[in-house]
């Protein structure tokens, strides 16, 4: 019988793919048989994610990004449209993170998460869709959300509001691109702590940020970069063909409602 | 993906949990399938082969779960317990009785909860002492959040389903076990169950209820089976308490 899990011979697009979740998510759709366009901002980085990929005898290239610019997502997909064809999936994960509490927390600072968080994916879903549409794929985009999108996190206002936006983002992509022939799926990935780069430069490397990481969700584990690339590979994949719109949450039980 | 598991699924007979049954077997799990329709369940054995074995299964009967857990951990540990047996009772209020509404709840949650009480029980004494590791997958519905005329038993017995997956899945969690308990609510999809509703034949139904899906078509028993081999899976070993929708965008949009 099939598999249909397997990404063989489908071209996936993974933004922030320099660290973290977006290299897992990267190595593991090409371990899966997925053709990768890693990009993020940092070279040397991408150099090392792609390295991962053809060293387990995958395929992949890096395509230096600024997600903030309009005109670089032109280029990217330009590159795509050279390079490898058709896009059958586009992961955009690439984001930022701060803590600060509210009052604190100026105009700026709010803006700045906004533009990385919000525009940007605004951005790259759109040029996916477009794309998609074109090129009548039977695409899968996912978001990547965050827990922080459905439930308060303390000190967190413009990034749980920034993901709020992204959550409703997908929504409402999943209903455009249900419509197209073929239809494109859109899902939200709302992960919960997840152990990355993105924890531990804002909150430290400690035992006691771990214990919050461990504690605060009912599984009493630390939740891993592993753990969203295997839900990615899930929502990219024909295994989840009827499902577009949701908020696929992977937290350890932490926002359990 | 599911080798050298064990997994029992109620409902097994027919429609989803047949589904679930023929997959979890080709992701390489022994299935202990159960079912009160044994006619369905030797389709089933037919299906997915010889890691399939049938038991005779009433899921509101206490000495039947009983049965089946003897068989399941007779050899050891069961890893996997998809309580999808289910039925759909789609009369309208004014001429459901009180007896009716009874049934869809001791079908849908009473059954469910005494399955899986007791597999929890029989789960924690097979590890000895040591962390249990097992995965719960409750088969709930569309119905959990959307509501249609018809819903009246259907809906609020899901709904409690639903309710006792997310109940389950945080005390599991703070017990200090690794028991992960989800759920799949599916949307409208072809089965003798959703078959069974209405005596006009499926050809000449209005339909009516696509109109409210984004996808625009009705789901494949394989979109759910995919699902629960998902959730069975080490792929979602950091997932608890979920509820993934599968009904082609009808809940969330």
């Amino acid at each position: 019988m099939s598999n249909p899990m397997t990404l063989e011979g489908r071209i996936a697009l993974v933004t922030g793919a320099t660290s973290g979740i977006g290299r897992e998510i990267a190595c593991l759709f090409a371990e899966e048989g997925a053709v990768v366009i890693a990009t993020g901002r940092n070279e040397d980085e991408g150099a090392k994610t792609v390295e991962r990929i053809e060293s387990a005898g995958g395929k992949g290239f890096f395509f230096q990004q600024d997600i903030t610019s309009e005109e670089n997502w032109a280029e990217l997909f330009a590159f795509i449209e050279n390079k490898t064809g058709v896009l059958d999936i586009a992961v955009h994960n690439a984001g930022a993170f701060f803590s600060k509490p509210l009052t604190e927390t100026s105009v700026e600072d709010f803006n700045w998460l906004w533009k990385v968080n919000v525009d940007a994916t605004f951005l790259g879903v759109k040029y996916t869709l477009a794309h998609m549409k074109k090129m009548k794929t039977a695409g899968s985009i996912m978001v990547m959300s965050s827990l922080a999108g459905l439930i308060g996190l303390d000190d967190c206002t413009a990034y749980c509001a920034s993901k709020a936006a992204v959550t409703q983002l997908a929504k409402v992509a999943a209903s455009e691109g249900a419509t197209y022939d073929p239809p494109v799926r859109v899902n939200s990935i709302n992960p919960g702590v997840i152990w990355t780069e993105m924890i531990t430069k804002e909150y430290g490397d400690s035992p006691e940020v771990k214990a919050f990481a461990m504690d605060g969700n009912a599984l009493q584990t630390v939740g891993e970069a592993i753990d969203i690339a295997n839900a990615a590979l899930f929502l990219a994949s024909e295994a989840s063909g009827y499902i577009t719109g949701s908020a696929f949450v992977v937290d350890g039980g932490r926002g359990v409602d | 993906m599911l080798e050298g598991k064990k997994a029992i699924v109620t409902g097994a007979g027919s429609g989803l949990g047949q589904s679930i049954s023929v997959r979890l077997a080709a992701y390489g799990a022994t299935v202990i399938g159960t079912d009160v329709n044994e006619d369905g369940q030797a389709e089933t054995k037919a299906l997915a082969g010889g890691a399939f074995e049938a038991l005779h299964h009433d899921v509101t009967k206490t000495q039947d779960w009983d049965a089946v857990f003897g068989a399941a951990f007779q050899e050891g540990i069961c890893d996997i317990l998809v309580n999808n047996a289910g039925i759909a009772d789609m009369t309208t209020i004014p001429d459901m009785s009180l007896e009716q509404f009874r049934k869809s709840c001791a079908v849908n949650l009473l059954g469910p909860f005494a399955g899986t009480k007791a597999f929890i029980e029989r789960v924690r004494a097979a590890a000895g002492g040591q962390p249990a590791q097992a995965s719960i997958i409750n088969i709930t519905s569309v119905a959990v959040k959307k509501t249609f005329p018809i819903y009246t038993a259907y809906g609020p017995s899901k709904a409690a389903l639903g309710n006792l997956t997310k109940a389950l899945a945080v005390e599991m969690g703070r017990k200090g076990d690794f028991i992960r308990v989800n759920a799949i609510a599916p949307g409208p999809i072809r089965t003798p169950m959703t078959e069974g509703v209405d005596p006009t034949p499926w050809e000449e139904r209005d339909h009516r209820m696509l109109q409210l899906i984004p996808l625009k078509r009705y789901g494949e028993k394989n979109d759910i089976a995919e699902a629960a081999a998902f959730l069975a899976s080490e792929r979602s070993k950091f997932m608890t308490g979920y509820t993934v929708p599968v009904d082609g965008g009808w809940s969330d949009i």
